[in-house]
C-alpha cells in the first residue's frame, strides 16, 4: 500500500464540552486515504459531535484537524465543503417538492445557453440511478413519491456526484431493508475502489464487519481503540470494546434487591404503527423498574411516545392497573396517574421562561386549585419548596426561570413537575441526559426510592450503566422490535449490547 | 463563551427591564396625556376624555379574546368582521324580527360563537395556520355584512333597542364601567385561575402542556369561540351607538388589535400578554388618534404613523424574545 | 411507470383551477347571453391583466412560503405617484421609470422587514399596507385634479395590437419569460428549493434570505407595472385602485396550486387562478348577483383550500409514520 497517505484525515487531541458535560475528551486518530473507516460507539459516545466538528458544524474547544496535510482553520460547513468533505445526515435533507433529478443536482450543473438542459439532467441522473441500482426510480418523479429508502439513497447520490474527497455517512442503512442495505454496501465498496475515503457510522455490526477496513471505537467521549478488520476480528471484539467499562466504578443492582410483585400496573399489548413500531408487548409490575435499551434508530423513542399517547398508534391497547384505556391521550394517562418525563428538556417538558413554581404546578393545577378554579398559591409554594429540598435544587428564588439554571437543575425541576402529582406509574425517558455526576446520582437515588414505595417505573435510557443500576429487568429493542429481555441476575454490558447491536443473545452462535 | 462573565450582570439588568416592561405602556400613555393636556386646550375636558374611553371600552370587548389567543400564540384576523357582524345581526333581528336588544345580542353572540368554534376546530384539528383560516372567515363574514347592510340601508335600529347603550352610571357610560370591571376581573383570573393560567403555559410551550395532561387544543377552540362572541358583543354596542349597522364599523380593527396587544407587552410568539395592558394599549392608540386629530394631522398621515408603530412594536417584540432565548 | 394521460393531468396542481375555470365558462355561456360579447371579453381582459401581473409576484413569494398583503396599497401608491409625476410635467419615460422605482422601493422595504429583520410576513406587509395607503392618499389630494395622463402614457392602457391590448401582449411575454425562469433558470429553481425545505437549502449553500428579499422586490416592481397599465387604461388614477387585490391574488395563487407551506406553484397556475377570480367577478356582474356575495364565496373557498392543504399534508406525514 505504498503511496497511500496513511494520515489523510488526522484528528489531533480534539476536546469539546457543552457546559459541564464533556462530549469529547482528547480524541486523536487518523483515517487513511481510500479506506472505509467505521466509527462505532453507543449513543452519546461522542461520534456525532466528532462528525459535526469534521463537517464544520461545531468548533472544537481545543485540538486540530488536518485534511491531506492542510490544517482546518475555520470550522464552517462551507469551509468543510470547500475542502471536499460531504456528509449524508441521518435526518434526511431532501426536497420532497422537487424531482429526483433536481434533488441530485440542486445547483443544476447541466446548462445549455444559460438554460437548464433537462434532457441532459435526466439522462445523467438516470445513469447515476442505474449505477446505484435504483432502476425503478424515474429521474422526473417527485421526490415525495419515492420511498424513504429511495430518498436516502438519492441523498447519498447527491453527495457522491459532488466528487468529494471524504464522504461521511451517518447511519445510512437505518431506513433500508436488507436488500437495499446490501446494494449500498456494494456501492461503497466500488467507491472505495475508485479511491474515495469513506467515514461510516453505524450500529449494525454485520455491515461493519463486511465493509470496513478499520473500526475506531469510542466510548463516553473518549477514543478507545482502532481495530484492523482482518479475519481475526469478531463481533465480540467490537462489543467488548464498545462497552468494556470498569464496572467496579458503577454500582449495579444486585439480584437480591430485585422486587417481586405480581400486581401489573401498566401493560402494553400489541402496540404497533407502520414504519415506526412492530407489535410490542410489555408488563410493568408494582414497584418495579423496567429498563428499555436500544441504540439510535431502534424505535425506543417511538415506543415511549406511543405508549403515553403522544403519537398515534395503528393498533394495540394500553392497560393501566388492569383497566383498558379506550382512548390513549396524555390527558387520560395523567388522569390515571401515569406521568411521562420527556427525553429533551429543551424541546418539551419544561417552561423555560416561566418561574420554577409554575413549572412544578403545571401538572397539579387541578389539585392545588379550589372548586372555583382558583389556584392556592400557598399550597403551591409548599409543594414547590418540598421538591426543591428533596432534590436540593440550587435556586436563587422560587421565581427563577429554568433557562438560567444548569442542566442538572433543569432536569431536577422537570423531575419535580413530573412527580408532583404523585403518580403510580412513571415513564422516564433519558432521565440523566447531559447533566453532571452529582445530579445524576441524586436522580438515580430518587427513582430507586419511589420504586421502593410502590411506584412502577419504566426507564428508557441509552446509558447501559444507568439501566443496570436502576432496572429489575431490561428489555432491548432493535429495528423497531423488542428483541429480548434480560433479568437482573444476567446483567452484563456484553449481553445487552449484543442484543441491541446484533439482535440475539450472546449464548448462541447463530449471529 | 467570553460573555459568560458578563452574563450574570446582564441577567439582572434584564430582570429590571422586564419589570419596567410591564409599565412601559403606562408611561407612554401618561406622557401622551400630559403632553396633549399641556399643548391642546380642547384635550383635557370631560367630554373628550369620556369619548376616547368610550371608544376604547367598545373595542375592548374585541380585544379580550384576541389577547387570550395571542397569549397562546395564535392570531385571530376575523375580529374586525366579527365586530361588524354584531351590528349586522342586530339590524336583522331588531328590524326584521322585532326582537329587543338583549335577546338579539345574545343570539348574535351564539351564532358568532359557532363560527369561532368551527374555525378553532379546523385550526387545531388539521394544524392549520390560524391567520389564513381567520382571514378566510373574515372575508366570508365581511361579504355577508356588506350584503345584508346594503339591504338595510337607511334603516336605523329602533330607538328602544339602542338607547340602552347611552345609559350612564353617575356621569360615566355603563359600558366603560363594565370594561373596567371585566378588565380587572380577567387580569385577576389570568394570574390566579387555573383555566386562564393554562393559556400562558400553552403559549410558552404547547408540547409541554400536552405532556402534563392539559387539553391545549380544547382551550384554543374555546378561545376562538370566545373571541368571536365578544367581538360580536362589542360590535353590537358600537352599532347601537352609531344608530344603524354600518360596514365601516370594525374595519381594519385587526391591525389596531395587534398593535394594542403588542405595545401592551404581548408577544406574537405567545406566552406573554395581559388584559389590563392590552386595554391600555387601546387607550394609547385612541388617545394618539385623538391627539393627532387635535393637531389637525391628516388622517392619512395618522394611518402611516399607526402602520409604523405596528412594525416598530413587532421589531421590539422580536428583540425582547431573542434576548430571552 | 405507465400513467395514463388523464391521471397525469388530474395530478397536476393546476388542474383544480383549470376545472373551476371550465366550469365557470360553461355556467356563464349557458346562463348569460352577453358573456361571449366582445365588449365583455374586453372588459375581462383589462381587469384580468394587471391582477395576473401582481399574482406572478405573489406566486414567487408563495413558492418560497411567504406572501405580501401590501400589494393593493403599493398599486394605489404607484398609480397616484404616476399622476403626480405627470402633473410635475415630466416626460412619459421618466414617469414610468420613477413609478417603477417606487414599486421597487416598497418591495425592498417589505423584503427588508421580512427576510432581514425576520418579522412575521403577515404583520410586516399589513403594516406596509397601512403605510402605503396613507402615503398614497396624502398624494391623492394633489392628484385628484388631474384630468388625464399624457396620450403616450394612455396608449399603454388603451393601445391595441393585433386585436389584443398592449398590456395583454406584455402579459403574454411575462407568462413566457417567467415560465422559462421558473423552469429553466437556476435562479427560479432556487425559489422551490427554499420553499420546499429551508434548512436543507441552507445546508446546500443557498442564501435563503437573499432569494426571499429579491422575491419581495420583484413583487413590488410587478405591482408597479400593473398599476401603470391599469391607470393608463382608465386615463387617470383613482383612489379605489388596488382595493382588495392582495386577497384576490393570494387566493388565485392558492387555487392555482400554490401552497401556504411553500415549494409549490407555477406561472400557469397563477394565470388560471386569476382567470377563475375574474370569471367569478364577471359571473356576479352578468348574472346580477349581489357582488357582496362574492366575498362570502371567496372566503369559504379560502378556508376550504387551506383546510384541504393542511389535511393532505397531515395525511402524508401519517403515511410516513411521522406523527
Amino acid at each position: 500500500m505504498s503511496g497511500k497517505n496513511t494520515e489523510y484525515l488526522k484528528i489531533n487531541n480534539i476536546t469539546k464540552a457543552y457546559g459541564v458535560v464533556k462530549a469529547l475528551t482528547d480524541v486523536s486518530f487518523s483515517i487513511e486515504q481510500g479506506e472505509i473507516h467505521t466509527i462505532l460507539g453507543e449513543n452519546g459516545a461522542g461520534k456525532s459531535t466528532l462528525v459535526k466538528i469534521i463537517m464544520g458544524e461545531e468548533t472544537p474547544d481545543s485540538g486540530t484537524i488536518t485534511l491531506d496535510g492542510e490544517q482546518v482553520k475555520t470550522y464552517t460547513p462551507s469551509a468543510a465543503q470547500a475542502m471536499g468533505v460531504r456528509m449524508v445526515h441521518q435526518e434526511l435533507a431532501v426536497f420532497e417538492n422537487m424531482t429526483v433529478a433536481e434533488n441530485i443536482y440542486p445547483s443544476h450543473s447541466f446548462k445549455k445557453g444559460g438554460r437548464i438542459d433537462y434532457k441532459e439532467l435526466y439522462r445523467e441522473t438516470g445513469k447515476q440511478l442505474e449505477r446505484f441500482g435504483l432502476k425503478t426510480v424515474n429521474p422526473e418523479e417527485q421526490m415525495g413519491g419515492v420511498t424513504l429508502a429511495g430518498q436516502q439513497m438519492i441523498e447519498i447520490i447527491r453527495c457522491i456526484v459532488a466528487n468529494p474527497k471524504v464522504i461521511i455517512l451517518d447511519e445510512p442503512t437505518s431506513g433500508l431493508n436488507d436488500e437495499e442495505a446490501d446494494r449500498l454496501m456494494e456501492i461503497l465498496e466500488r467507491l472505495k475502489a475508485e479511491g474515495m475515503t469513506i467515514i461510516y457510522i453505524s450500529h449494525r455490526l454485520k455491515e461493519i464487519m463486511r465493509i470496513s477496513d478499520r473500526v475506531t471505537i469510542m466510548r463516553d467521549g473518549q477514543y478507545v481503540t482502532t481495530l484492523l478488520n482482518d479475519e481475526n476480528l469478531t463481533e465480540n471484539d467490537l462489543i467488548n470494546n464498545m462497552v468494556g467499562r470498569d464496572l467496579t466504578l458503577y454500582s449495579i443492582k444486585k439480584p437480591q434487591d430485585v422486587i417481586h410483585n405480581e400486581e401489573v400496573v401498566f401493560e402494553v399489548k400489541n402496540l404497533a404503527k407502520a414504519h415506526a413500531l412492530n407489535p410490542s408487548n410489555l408488563q410493568l409490575h408494582k414497584g418495579e423498574i423496567l429498563g428499555i435499551f436500544g441504540l439510535e434508530g431502534s424505535g425506543v423513542t417511538k415506543l415511549s411516545r406511543m405508549m403515553y399517547g403522544l403519537e398515534r398508534k395503528d393498533s394495540g391497547d394500553i392497560y393501566v392497573k388492569g383497566e383498558k384505556l379506550n382512548k390513549v391521550t396524555p390527558k387520560h394517562m395523567v388522569d390515571k396517574q401515569v406521568m411521562y418525563l420527556n427525553n429533551n428538556r429543551k424541546v418539551a417538558g419544561l417552561l423555560l421562561d416561566m418561574p420554577v413554581t409554575d413549572n412544578v404546578s403545571l401538572p397539579i393545577l387541578g389539585k392545588v386549585s379550589n372548586r372555583l378554579g382558583f389556584i392556592n398559591n400557598k399550597e403551591l409554594k409548599k409543594i414547590s419548596t418540598e421538591y426543591i429540598k428533596k432534590f436540593s435544587i440550587a435556586l436563587p428564588s422560587l421565581s427563577t426561570k429554568p433557562r438560567k439554571l444548569s442542566g442538572g437543575n433543569q432536569q431536577k425541576v422537570m423531575m419535580s413537575a413530573c412527580l408532583a402529582p404523585e403518580p403510580e406509574v412513571v415513564i422516564v425517558n433519558e432521565p440523566t441526559r447531559g447533566i453532571d455526576v452529582g445530579a445524576k446520582e441524586e436522580i438515580h437515588k430518587f427513582l430507586l426510592e419511589i420504586a421502593k414505595k410502590g411506584v412502577g417505573v419504566i426507564v428508557f435510557s441509552s446509558e447501559l450503566p444507568e439501566l443496570m443500576r436502576l432496572s429489575d429487568r431490561i428489555k432491548i429493542m432493535r429495528d423497531n422490535t423488542i428483541v429480548g429481555e434480560v433479568e437482573c441476575s444476567e446483567f452484563t454490558e456484553q449481553t445487552l449490547m449484543r442484543y441491541a447491536a446484533v439482535g440475539v443473545s450472546g449464548k448462541g452462535e447463530e449471529a | 463563551m467570553s460573555t459568560a462573565a458578563t452574563g450574570r450582570k446582564l441577567n439582572e439588568q434584564e430582570k429590571k427591564k422586564f419589570d419596567f416592561g410591564g409599565w412601559t405602556i403606562v408611561y407612554l400613555t401618561l406622557i401622551l396625556f400630559v403632553f396633549l393636556s399641556l399643548t391642546r386646550s380642547t384635550f383635557l375636558n370631560f367630554n373628550n376624555i369620556h369619548s376616547i374611553v368610550f371608544d376604547v371600552s367598545v373595542d375592548f370587548f374585541a380585544i379580550i379574546g384576541f389577547t387570550f389567543l395571542i397569549i397562546m400564540g395564535e392570531l385571530d384576523m376575523s375580529v374586525g368582521s366579527m365586530f361588524c357582524f354584531g351590528g349586522t345581526l342586530m339590524g336583522i333581528f331588531c328590524n326584521t324580527y322585532n326582537m329587543s336588544a338583549g335577546p338579539a345580542i345574545l343570539l348574535a353572540m351564539v351564532i358568532a360563537g359557532v363560527i369561532g368554534f368551527i374555525s378553532g376546530y379546523l385550526i387545531t384539528k388539521f394544524r392549520l395556520n390560524s391567520m389564513m383560516v381567520t382571514i378566510g372567515v373574515m372575508l366570508a363574514v365581511k361579504g355577508y355584512n356588506w350584503m345584508m347592510i346594503t339591504r338595510m340601508t337607511g334603516r336605523q335600529l329602533p330607538r328602544e333597542s339602542r338607547s340602552f347603550v347611552m345609559n350612564k352610571i353617575g356621569n360615566i357610560s355603563w359600558v366603560i364601567v363594565l370594561m373596567l370591571a371585566v378588565a380587572v376581573i380577567l387580569e385577576i383570573l389570568l394570574n390566579k385561575s387555573r383555566f386562564f393560567k393554562q393559556m400562558y403555559y400553552v403559549g410558552h410551550n404547547m408540547e409541554t402542556t400536552v405532556l402534563y395532561g392539559i387539553r391545549a387544543n380544547r382551550v384554543k377552540i374555546i378561545c376562538f369561540a370566545v373571541s368571536a362572541m365578544l367581538s360580536t358583543f362589542g360590535g353590537a354596542l358600537m352599532t347601537c351607538r352609531v344608530k344603524a349597522p354600518n360596514v365601516t364599523v370594525g374595519s381594519n380593527l385587526e391591525v389596531t388589535m395587534i398593535t394594542a396587544a403588542v405595545i401592551g407587552g404581548a408577544s406574537i410568539f405567545g406566552g406573554r400578554g395581559s388584559m389590563v395592558r392590552s386595554m391600555l394599549g387601546l387607550l394609547f392608540i385612541y388617545t394618539l388618534r385623538n391627539g393627532m386629530t387635535a393637531y389637525r394631522i391628516d388622517s392619512y398621515v395618522q394611518q402611516i404613523i399607526l402602520g409604523v408603530i405596528l412594525i416598530l412594536a413587532i421589531i421590539a417584540d422580536i428583540r425582547i424574545t431573542a434576548r430571552k432565548a | 411507470m405507465q400513467q395514463s394521460i388523464i391521471k397525469k393531468i388530474v395530478k397536476k396542481n393546476e388542474s383544480i383551477a383549470a376545472f373551476l375555470c371550465i366550469f365557470l365558462v360553461i355556467v356563464l355561456t349557458v346562463k348569460s347571453d352577453i358573456f361571449w360579447d366582445p365588449r365583455n371579453l374586453h372588459s375581462l381582459q383589462v381587469s384580468f391583466v394587471p391582477t395576473a401581473m401582481i399574482a406572478f409576484g405573489m406566486m414567487f413569494l408563495l413558492i418560497c412560503g411567504y406572501f405580501d398583503m401590501s400589494v393593493g396599497s403599493i398599486m394605489l401608491l404607484c398609480a397616484i405617484a404616476a399622476g403626480k409625476f405627470t402633473m410635475m410635467g415630466l416626460p412619459v419615460p421618466v414617469v414610468i421609470l420613477l413609478t417603477l422605482g417606487i414599486g421597487l422601493i416598497m418591495g425592498c422595504i417589505n423584503g427588508f422587514l421580512v427576510s432581514i429583520l425576520g418579522i412575521n410576513a403577515l404583520i410586516a406587509t399589513l403594516g406596509m399596507q397601512y403605510v402605503g395607503y396613507g402615503a398614497a392618499m396624502l398624494l391623492w389630494n394633489e392628484v385628484r385634479t388631474l384630468q388625464s395622463f399624457d396620450d403616450t402614457y394612455i396608449f399603454l392602457g388603451e393601445g391595441e395590437f393585433g386585436g389584443l391590448y398592449v398590456m395583454t401582449w406584455v402579459l403574454l411575454v411575462m407568462i413566457l419569460a417567467f415560465s422559462i425562469f421558473l423552469k429553466y433558470a437556476s435562479g427560479g429553481k432556487r425559489l422551490y428549493f427554499v420553499g420546499g425545505n429551508k434548512e436543507a437549502a441552507k445546508l446546500i449553500g443557498f442564501n435563503d434570505r437573499r432569494i426571499l428579499f429579491l422575491a419581495y422586490a420583484a413583487t413590488g416592481v410587478l405591482t408597479a407595472i400593473a398599476a401603470i397599465f391599469r391607470s393608463a387604461y382608465i386615463h387617470k388614477p383613482t383612489q379605489y385602485m388596488g382595493e382588495g387585490i392582495h386577497m384576490t391574488c393570494f387566493i388565485a395563487c392558492v387555487i392555482g396550486g400554490g401552497s401556504f407551506a411553500g415549494g409549490k406553484g407555477s406561472v400557469i397556475g397563477a394565470v388560471l387562478g386569476v382567470i377563475f377570480m375574474s370569471l367569478l367577478t364577471n359571473m356576479f356582474n352578468l348574472l346580477q348577483m349581489s357582488p357582496e356575495l362574492q366575498n362570502v364565496v371567496v372566503g369559504v373557498i379560502l378556508v376550504l383550500v387551506v383546510t384541504l392543504d393542511g389535511y393532505m399534508n397531515m395525511k402524508k406525514l401519517r403515511a410516513q409514520g411521522k406523527i
